[in-house]
């Protein structure tokens, strides 16, 4: 039994104790504020698509149609009434669900959204992926020989690696893979010889779990070159953040306890600094995310890859409306869901902040 | 207890340390000689950046890259370590000599349970059984309550002595020979100060040896048996307590001594150290360095 | 860090390889862009069919046919000099990028200092603003920018800043915020200091340094935007000789000519690398503390 003196005053006797829930309703008000973040979205995207010059209908009508077929198409598409009016009506579709008929392929926007929105999402899942377990390596390669000469060295590769944005990345790998080396597919997401496989457009996943060796193999091929150009800026920014944290961590006071307890390097290394160092840098790659969704736009049709990005600038050209205010819509929800997403994680990762009713 | 022929756990000979500083060697220990009976606390007293961090951390291998020994030895319980490398160190590091962090609320890792943290070094140590016990057991000796919430919690829901308790009881835990306390009261309130110095006593009567590095006399008043004074990398005096605080041999002491305050002797006036003794002290260590063909 | 004497600042800046790098790779675009009509061989529109695809000559290649200027780094579909055109994109690319830089530094300042500054409502109003704003994947919204605008080098620079602002904004918040908690600037306001004057006299130089350093990043951001709206075909009409627009056409002949694709994207790297590692150096220096 603890001897100890009456006045021995050990501390506290009832020390704040654990709570595992996170509080909710801070959630909760951050979801309400995305609401008008939202709205402003759809507001912007909405009168700048109107004052944009060009109109849709006259790029897709036949020659020879009567002004008559033209002013139908108008009322069709809605576009005979005023700016004000038509907001007002798209609002109120969107928030039945309907998001209109797209100009330029004559499909219902939402289908079209819902056939292709899978596609970019693993896209840049894989992109994410490799981000962070690329940027991850050599960050900690990095802090584990700091110093050294090869230490030197990961920090200069990834100084220039972070300075090519994902547009050249996809230029140069295009070039690399397409001309000099055609080890990899340079368009298109899957091997055309190969049948698919039915359901909820969500390839990779759908095959991992049928088991369809080749047709996760085609996927992830054709996938690299894209997801690399996407993952590659992300994953050096990675890299010095994590090496950055880590070179903190290890000159903490708990770092050099754990060396006086006799621990080895590698235990030190991994479970008393990278768990400290990792919480910023994780927080960090999921607001990446959000960057490398908005990469998809330009990759994608770098890439010939068909999910919602490679729909947009042909959209944006084509003045496709319905279709370009559905996708910056989209856009929009994944980024703020990212954030709020983030928000959590950080929480989560960080025992000090848990069962705080502060944000 | 206090064995006086038993191999010393701590025996520093003539060290001499140096550290690199822009392409040349600045001498940080000019021959420091120290020895720390089991079961006795010796205390290691001096001003900051005397050298006795130093000291500290070459007992333990942990000299910073920069740092070189260029002469003398340290003998931990009779194993002569001057020139062990980091592999051999941590052999030794937990399990025959530990060491008391300063600074209690930076030297737990905040993303860890206290179980975890103090389990690593049992079982880096120990055979690895009965593991959550001896940590209960551990808990229970530096006078913690409720030891199984403490082992459940992370640092940051304890107080700074409560921290410093589990400190103290990690460098404990294995037993080991040599046992070094960095300021280990500094960062914390006087009240619980008292305790944990308390604590200190209680636990050093089971037959390991204590070095005690400080800077507060009342602190070595209190617990010590023995002591070296320290300046400029080198010691100055050394004793038993009571004859050094009756009868301080050196100037230097003589100032320390009286720059601590008295609560007893009203009419006492706090003398600061002189600053001719300070230059003539680091005058005498640089003539030292000159004797040696060391070019500060 | 007070206003620092500008000469040893240099000095100090000299040793610093990054900044060597980035400064040499800086005047060389900015000279080239000043002294195109001087330093290209020919004229970059100048079309001749007779000499198209022809291989370049730098690479030790022969010409196909000896009465024909000399193309150093070869020739395009149309008989265009690579060499004058790139010379003559340069001008292009470090217009836009000193123009947009500064047009997007100016108004993301301005903004970004008044949320700091002021806070409140100020701050949730511009705070809301940037938030709507990073909602929109930047590619898109260029692209839909300069569907609005039209073509034309204003509207690539318009486009520029108006998706950009948002970088200069943030760091500039949270710069002015941090600074105007600080004791010199409660001060400077007890002392009866107008706002103004405050963020002139005593945040503007704190702030400096950073801003310098995003300002190159953004010259960098600029013209890897330009490249993409030349690229997509919606930059200046396509007569004009810009890098994006010479990826652009040069993808069409890679298997023939992939020279036409090459060189624009090396100068492109080298431009974006050099302006990066500018940026990089010059905020190391003013910033000792971040080890990054």
């Amino acid at each position: 039994m603890p001897a100890g003196s009456v006045a021995d005053n050990c501390g506290r006797t009832g020390f704040l104790l654990v709570r595992r829930t996170m509080n909710p309703l801070v959630y909760l008000k951050r979801v309400l504020i995305a609401i008008p973040t939202l709205l402003g979205v759809g507001v912007v995207v909405f009168v700048l698509m109107r004052v944009v010059p060009g109109d849709p209908i006259a790029m897709m009508i036949a020659p020879g149609a009567s002004p008559q077929d033209i002013q139908n198409m108008r009322a069709m598409y809605g576009l005979d009434k005023s700016i004000a009016q038509q907001f007002v009506i798209w609002l109120s579709e969107v928030l039945q669900g309907r998001f209109g008929t797209s100009i330029t392929f004559r499909q219902d926007v939402l289908t079209l959204i819902g056939e292709r929105l899978p596609a970019t999402l693993e896209l840049g899942g894989v992109a994410m992926l490799l981000a962070v377990l690329l940027g991850g390596a050599a960050g900690l390669w990095s802090a584990a020989r700091d110093g050294g000469w090869v230490s030197n060295l990961i920090d200069a590769l990834v100084a220039v690696i972070q300075s090519i944005p994902d547009f050249l990345w996809g230029l140069m790998l295009m070039l690399l893979f397409g001309v000099l080396l055609p080890w990899l597919p340079i368009s298109g997401r899957l091997d055309p010889g190969l049948s698919q496989q039915a359901g909820t457009g969500f390839l990779l996943i759908d095959s991992l779990i049928h088991g369809r060796a080749e047709l996760v193999k085609s996927l992830l091929l054709y996938m690299l070159a894209p997801a690399l150009s996407l993952a590659l800026p992300v994953a050096a920014m990675l890299a010095r953040v994590l090496k950055a944290s880590m070179q903190e961590a290890m000159s903490s006071d708990y770092v050099m306890l754990a060396r006086l307890k006799g621990m080895s390097t590698r235990h030190v290394l991994l479970v008393e600094a990278l768990p400290n160092a990792v919480t910023p840098t994780l927080s960090l790659s999921a607001v990446q995310f959000a960057f490398i969704l908005g990469g998809t736009v330009l990759i994608e049709r770098l890439f010939s890859y068909p999910g919602i990005g490679s729909l947009a600038i042909d959209a944006v050209i084509g003045r496709d409306l319905p279709l370009i205010q559905a996708i910056v819509l989209t856009f929009a929800l994944l980024f703020i869901a990212i954030n709020i997403a983030v928000d959590v994680l950080v929480v989560f990762l960080n025992p000090r902040l848990r069962g705080s009713a502060n944000t | 207890m206090n064995n006086v022929n038993a191999t010393p756990a701590l025996q520093i000979s003539d060290l001499h340390v140096e550290i690199r500083r822009a392409d040349t060697w600045l001498p940080i220990l000019r021959g420091v000689n120290l020895s720390v009976a089991p079961g006795c606390i010796h205390a290691l007293v001096g001003e900051s950046g005397g050298g006795k961090s130093m000291v500290a951390k070459a007992a333990t291998g942990l000299l910073p890259q920069a740092a070189r020994i260029s002469g003398g030895s340290i003998c931990i319980d009779g194993k002569d370590v001057t020139q062990w490398s980091e592999n051999q160190w941590r052999t030794l590091r937990g399990g025959a000599v530990s060491m008391v962090l300063q600074d209690p609320m930076t030297a737990l890792n905040p993303v860890r349970r206290i179980g975890a943290q103090m389990a690593d070094v049992l079982r880096a140590h120990t055979d690895g059984k009965d593991i959550e016990t001896t940590l209960v057991g551990l808990l229970e000796q530096v006078q913690l309550r409720e030891p199984q919430s403490v082992l459940k919690a992370y640092p940051h829901q304890l107080s700074g002595g409560m921290r410093q308790r589990v400190v103290i009881a990690m460098a404990w835990a294995c037993r080991p020979r040599l046992i070094i306390c960095d300021e280990p009261t500094t960062a914390l309130d006087v009240t619980v100060q008292k305790q944990v110095l308390r604590l200190i006593h209680r636990l050093a009567g089971d037959g390991q040896g204590v070095l005690l590095v400080t800077h507060d006399l009342g602190v070595v008043a209190k617990l010590c048996r023995s002591l070296s004074v320290i300046h400029a990398g080198r010691i100055l005096e050394e004793g038993s307590v009571e004859a050094v605080f009756a009868q301080p041999q050196h100037a230097y002491t003589r100032a320390l001594l009286a720059a601590t305050p008295r609560f007893d002797r009203p009419e006492h006036t706090l003398l600061p150290v002189d600053d001719d003794l300070i230059d003539s002290l680091n005058a005498q260590a640089r003539a030292y360095d000159s004797e040696r063909g060391v070019s500060a | 860090m007070a206003d620092a004497q500008p000469v040893s600042v240099c000095l100090r800046l000299r040793r610093n390889p990054r900044v060597l790098f980035g400064s040499f790779v800086c005047l060389l675009l900015v000279l080239t862009a000043l002294l195109a009509p001087w330093l290209a061989p020919q004229d970059p529109g100048q079309q001749e069919l007779m000499a198209s695809f022809e291989k370049p000559l730098l690479f030790g290649y022969a010409a196909s046919d000896f009465a024909l200027p000399n193309y150093w780094l070869g020739s395009d579909n149309l008989g265009r000099d690579v060499l004058s055109r790139l010379i003559y994109g340069a001008r292009i690319a470090m217009l836009v990028a000193v123009i947009s830089a500064t047009l997007a530094a100016l108004l993301g300042t301005l903004l970004g200092a008044l949320a700091g500054f002021y806070g409140g409502r100020i701050d949730s109003l511009i705070s809301r603003m940037v938030d709507v704003w990073m909602s929109f994947p930047p590619v898109l919204l260029s692209i839909v920018l300069v569907s609005v605008l039209g073509t034309g080098l204003w509207s690539v620079i318009a486009a520029i800043v108006i998706v950009d602002w948002t970088r200069f904004c943030r760091v500039v918040r949270a710069e002015t915020q941090a600074q105007a908690a600080l004791d010199y600037v409660v001060s400077a306001r007890m002392l009866g200091m107008r706002s103004w004057q405050i963020l002139w006299h005593e945040i503007r130089p704190n702030v400096m340094p950073l801003l310098i350093t995003l300002f190159t990043l953004e010259m960098g951001v600029a013209i890897v935007v330009e490249a993409i709206l030349s690229f997509v075909g919606l930059s200046l009409s396509s007569g004009a000789a810009t890098w994006g627009g010479m990826v652009g056409e040069g993808r069409l002949y890679v298997n023939q000519a992939p020279w036409l694709m090459v060189f624009p994207m090396l100068l492109m790297m080298l431009a974006v690398l050099g302006l990066n590692a500018l940026g990089d150096g010059l905020r190391r220096e003013f910033d000792p503390v971040l080890t990054r």
